[in-house]
């Protein structure tokens, strides 16, 4: 049975340079090691399975040995120990055993900073992009015994990523566990890479909004996990997925918690405003402009109209040609190389912005709208509520310019009634009064 | 509630505001909250059941039919009201130059997706439009009242015709306000129980509304003559107010667009009360594994919506509303009938 686990291996690994198959020969006895030579750690090998081979002096001594390592794993069937080799275990083949040892080498180990969600007060550390590290990290922050995790296994039928599921026994709802577990074991694609493809896989229609959260923080984990919620961690990637998230937990910053109540109440209403500003301002533009010029103050409304005096086109062309315009710059800034930056810098603000006006191409009211529209975009703490924020703006834009201030008010009721339809594993995505309170937690 | 006020009862009640228009208000309040609390009671032995379960449960299949049909034409056409008065205030206030089709177009775009919502979410969106909207309500108010051209003179000659005995239309005019209650035939699915502790309050705030639903076109325009011309009393009263240093200066904006909002709100919910009772009584259609019975209502409500506003007139509109509006508490009655055969049936059973 182990002559034929050896044969088995030897002919899987004998395609790429990088498997090993060392014999181990002393006087009397001759073992085989197999294993991956860019997966496995070299050091370790030589530590914890040469030199004790060669100090001890039968084989039955050095199995019970073996068997007794912290990397121990089980021997389950040939299939089995192929992933594993290729997972970075090491294959002993011992006369009558085999024993698979999990000595990978741990690449990627370092805990990088947080870059996408900053806080000033709060911990500035972020996840890691190696599995163990980041459940070391999740679970040095939520110290509970209640806190479960399951490895679910490897996803993806070519890239076999590890994945883990955790959740807090106590608090989590049990429809949501089964729905999420249900849902991974569905998954059937060849690589998944991310916590983003995992979101996207797990919606089976085509989402606007995003129902799951992305995040890398570690402080909003386990402010997560302690709200009943689960977290899926993926390894090679420090972000994680949390679900069921609704629509007010993208538009919170961690930062709401380590301020004062009312400093927070105001950075909650600047959030709010921006979004709003980002989503109408250019809708409502085309509306006063074009279909009721008698809405603002008549000071206001000539001072609109004299700045678009020398525009030869109509307001919502003016307003898609210039926004436009931000998007890409916007999109070409995430690219950019760092020698390049600050030509792109210059590039938009002075040829697209002042250039433009002075041609007589746009008015300088809308440049105004479209700075405004671009920074208040990014007021909104998660990425994917701001870019989900950004094409609703085009959705109302195309109302306003059929049918002005009706459509307008049309957009944003029926983006009301969308949101409140959207479901996120089976909590309402957008309700009054969603509090933590409400949700019979005090956090 | 608060939507009633804005469309056609004010005109209603305006038409009689010297010929009893306010001892209707206190008639109608009580006759209101009275079948308020019975129906309330008579449905709380009903737990999350709506009106369709409750008829297939207790009483005969065709007897469900027939009434629930005639229920969802009732509902249908209440929402129907508040529709096609709402366009008619888009087209005359907001954009006279916009073809008729086009705004209709829009607005039941809108309504066809928001009633063909589930009824749970329904509910949720109505909760979050009104809390929105509450602050314009009572920005607009407050303006009202302390308003420089507030003449209070005028109020006071209304009250003196406090002795008139009112007509029956004003009477239902004022009761019409009470009767979001009757939408519980289908909302009563998602609810666990009934709360009656807090109806004097509805009670309330229903004659608070129906005070300031008169009172205030009449302290603006005067109580004889200076009410009579107008077709919608308070939009005109809101047009007449100005905020000087505010940033859009006519009230009639923030006014247009809370009765917009809160029109829709109304109609959403008259329409999916309707869509719910005619769905439990037509057969399933079925198109690719998916229940497509919602949407065909839906379609044939917007091209009814588009055959009315084709063929009515204001003049035609006010006199339908108006024989509508006086078969409500008949109506209104006969279901208490029917709730308590159905409530006998079920002690008989147990």
């Amino acid at each position: 049975m182990v002559k034929t686990t050896f044969e088995f291996l030897k002919l899987q690994l004998s395609g790429s340079a990088d498997a090993k198959i060392h014999p181990l020969k002393k006087s009397n006895e001759q073992i085989f090691l197999m294993y991956m030579k860019s997966l496995c750690d070299g050091d370790k090998i030589q530590q914890l399975v040469v030199k004790p081979f060669f100090e001890m002096h039968s084989t039955e001594e050095y199995s019970y040995y073996l068997q007794s390592l912290a990397d121990f794993k089980d021997f389950k069937g040939n299939d089995a120990a192929l992933q594993d080799i290729f997972h970075g275990a090491v294959a002993v083949i011992l006369p009558n055993q085999v024993i698979m040892l999990d000595l990978k080498t741990q690449t990627n180990k370092e805990v990088l900073d947080a870059s996408v969600e900053t806080t000033i007060h709060g911990p500035q550390k972020a996840l890691s992009e190696n599995l163990e590290v980041n459940i070391n990290l999740i679970r040095q922050r939520y110290h509970s015994s209640s806190l479960m995790l399951e490895l679910m296994g490897e996803i993806g039928y070519k890239s076999k990523v590890q994945i883990a599921l955790i959740y807090d026994e106590s608090l989590i709802k049990k429809e949501v566990l089964e729905e999420i577990r249900k849902k991974i074991k569905n998954l059937d694609r060849s690589v998944i890479q991310t916590a983003g493809q995992l979101m996207r896989n797990f919606t089976k229609r085509k989402t606007l909004f995003p129902t799951y959260l992305v995040t890398e923080r570690p402080d909003r984990i386990a402010y997560n996990l302690a709200l009943g919620k689960f977290v899926i961690v993926l390894q090679g990637t420090p972000f994680v997925l949390i679900g069921p998230a609704v629509f007010y937990d993208f538009l919170s910053s961690m930062e709401d918690l380590y301020m004062p109540y009312w400093i927070t109440k105001f950075l909650v209403t600047i959030r709010y405003i921006g979004l709003f500003i980002s989503t109408l301002l250019p809708a409502v533009y085309v509306g006063v402009t074009s279909y009721n010029p008698e809405l603002f103050r008549i000071q206001l409304a000539l001072t609109i109209a004299g700045s678009r005096a020398t525009v030869p086109f109509p307001s919502y062309l003016e307003v898609l040609f210039m926004l436009l315009m931000m998007e890409l710059l916007v999109e070409a800034s995430i690219r950019l190389p760092k020698a390049i930056g600050p030509t792109a810098t210059t590039v938009g603000g002075l040829i697209l912005g002042t250039a433009a006006t002075e041609a007589g191409l746009v008015s300088s009211i809308m440049i105004i709208i479209v700075s405004a529209v671009a920074i208040s975009n990014f007021v909104i703490p998660i990425n994917e509520m701001g870019f989900a924020m950004r094409n609703v703006k085009y959705v109302l834009l195309f109302f306003a310019s059929i049918s002005g201030l009706i459509g307008v008010i049309v957009g944003l009721i029926g983006l009301l009634f969308y949101l409140v339809n959207i479901n996120s594993l089976g909590e309402p995505y957008l309700k009054a009064f969603y509090s933590e309170r409400t949700r019979g937690k005090q956090v | 509630m608060i939507t009633n006020v804005l469309t056609f009862i004010p005109r209603i009640m305006m038409n009689e505001r010297l010929t009893g228009g306010l001892l209707a208000i206190p008639i109608g309040s009580i006759i209101g909250t009275g079948l308020m609390y019975i129906f309330m009671k008579q449905f709380s032995h009903f737990p999350k059941m709506g009106l369709p379960e409750i008829l297939e449960k207790y009483l005969s299949k065709w007897v469900k039919n027939i009434y629930i049909f005639f229920n969802g034409y009732m509902w249908f056409h209440a929402g129907l009201f508040t529709l096609l008065s709402f366009i008619t205030i888009t087209k005359v206030f907001i954009s006279p130059d916009m073809p008729n089709i086009l705004i209709s177009g829009m607005f039941l775009l809108l309504i066809c997706f928001s009633i063909l919502m589930p009824t749970k979410k329904v509910l949720y969106a109505t909760e979050l439009l009104i809390l929105l909207n509450l602050p314009f309500i009572l920005l607009i108010l407050i303006k009202a009242i302390f308003n420089d051209y507030f003449s209070w003179d005028t109020v006071r000659i209304f009250f003196t015709h406090f002795r008139e005995i009112p007509s029956w239309s004003a009477i239902s005019a004022a009761t019409f306000i009470y009767f979001g209650f009757a939408n519980l035939i289908i909302f009563n699915r998602e609810m666990q129980k009934l709360n009656l502790k807090w109806l004097w309050l509805i009670m309330l705030f229903g004659i608070q509304v129906l005070l300031v639903t008169m009172v205030g076109p009449i302290g603006f325009h005067g109580a004889v003559k200076g009410v009579e011309g107008y077709v919608f009393p308070w939009i005109s009263t809101a047009d007449s107010m100005r905020m000087e240093l505010g940033f859009v200066e006519r009230v009639l904006f923030i006014f247009l667009l809370l009765h917009t909002n809160i029109s829709i709100v109304s109609i959403t919910i008259h329409w999916h009360v309707s869509m719910e009772l005619f769905k439990s009584i037509f057969p399933k259609v079925r198109l690719k594994g998916k229940n497509v019975l919602g949407y065909i209502i839906a379609a044939a409500f917007a091209l009814i919506t588009f055959l009315f506003a084709g063929f009515t007139t204001e003049d035609n509109l006010f006199s339908i509303m108006k024989s509508w509006i006086n078969g409500l508490i008949p109506a209104a009655i006969f279901m208490n009938f029917i709730l308590l055969l159905a409530i006998r049936r079920k002690k008989k059973n147990e």
